[in-house]
């Protein structure tokens, strides 16, 4: 028969990152609520900072009653801390989700209007041109594109990262790149 | 030790097999595939570590062991999730970065910028999709919300304001 300690140090180091999601959730909750930051993101990196926080305390805590050399404990606290990185990542991703998706705005759209909208109509109104502005809009302020004389720049900037990491792992696994949606369009 | 070896060896496993049939073919619905694929393999891989020679040295050795594997593999499950699914369907930011990036120093007015993402490349695509998963559904001319999309929306409504957030888009 297996034996299984309860509330052990195993168990805490396993409980590690899910204890450090639960700190990210309620941190994040708190800041939402409580502080006047009226921004999504720095709301969430708090939350995610106290959440990895947590995650490293619990863990070096549990190392401290449990027998391990050093190479082990480090191989766990780089562990728990990466398991906490992906499940914060999917809590961001989940959060944010309600901010930046076309399809849930249309969703919202769609929600307001129980008869449906004419499909031309919900085109027309929600159109590529105006989400193409805010986007540009969007960009330049948050000094990810440069704007000069009614021209748009690219910035080494974090989007502009991230779209390279994308185009990466997009390549790799799909083996298509974000710039083959305008290839398309110009050759059509 | 052993435990994170079997978990890192798993997960990257699983990706190669992803990975490899993604390249072969791409499944219609990508998402609820690769969530089948990478769930399928936990416990595939956990009952492999028992049995297969070679394998066992890797094997849990109590629950705590298991359930260790098994987080960390359903965290980046969801999180690769994520991920794949932003491949799928590019970013309208991402795609106006890269198209304005693509110009070198001649820049991109906002007239080419709207001209080259329109609505067969950012709207149409979505509602397919939507419609597809069945969230919404075109009745006579008419774009509608299916009693399902409706929940699903009145839900992430109920997210938003805990989350004290404006409307998506």
């Amino acid at each position: 028969m297996v034996e299984v300690e309860l509330l052990g140090p195993k168990t805490w180091l396993m409980l590690a990152p899910t204890v450090g999601l639960a700190a990210d959730v309620v941190a994040h909750l708190t800041v939402t609520w409580l502080v006047p930051l009226k921004k999504l993101y720095p709301r969430l990196l708090v939350g995610g900072v106290c959440g990895g926080a947590t995650t490293l305390g619990v863990t070096l805590a549990a190392l401290d009653s449990a027998a391990l050399g050093n190479i082990e404990a480090v191989a766990f606290v780089l562990f728990n801390l990466a398991t906490f990185a992906a499940l914060s990542f999917g809590y961001f991703n989940f959060v944010q989700l309600n901010v930046s998706a076309l399809r849930v705005r249309l969703l919202n759209e769609l929600y307001d209007v129980p008869e449906g909208i004419d499909a031309a109509r919900l085109t027309a109104e929600y159109s590529a041109i105006e989400i193409v502005d805010q986007r540009l809009r969007r960009l330049v302020r948050g000094r990810q594109i440069e704007e000069r004389g009614g021209r748009y720049y690219r910035r080494i900037s974090l989007v502009y990262g991230i779209a390279l990491a994308m185009d990466a792992v997009k390549w790799a696994v799909l083996n298509r790149r974000i710039r083959d949606n305008f290839r398309r369009r110009v050759s059509s | 030790m052993h435990a994170i070896i079997l978990a890192l060896g798993l997960f990257a496993a699983t990706f190669v097999v992803h990975w490899l049939w993604w390249r072969v073919r791409l499944p219609e619905r990508q998402t609820i595939t690769l969530l089948k694929l990478f769930l399928a393999a936990l416990p595939i891989g956990l009952l492999a570590a028992y049995f297969v020679p070679g394998l066992t040295r890797f094997a849990p050795r109590d629950l705590w062991d298991v359930l260790l594997v098994a987080q960390f593999h359903i965290a980046c499950t969801l999180s690769y999730a994520c991920i794949n699914s932003a491949l799928q369907h590019d970013s309208p930011s991402l795609m106006v970065v890269t198209f304005v990036a693509m110009a070198g120093p001649a820049g991109r007015s906002a007239e080419e910028v709207g001209g080259i993402l329109d609505d067969d490349l950012m709207i149409r695509p979505r509602l397919a999709e939507l419609s597809a998963g069945g969230m919404i559904e075109l009745v006579e001319g008419r774009y509608r919300l299916t009693p399902r999309g409706r929940k699903f929306t009145a839900r992430l409504a109920l997210l938003r304001r805990l989350f004290r957030l404006e409307k998506g888009g």
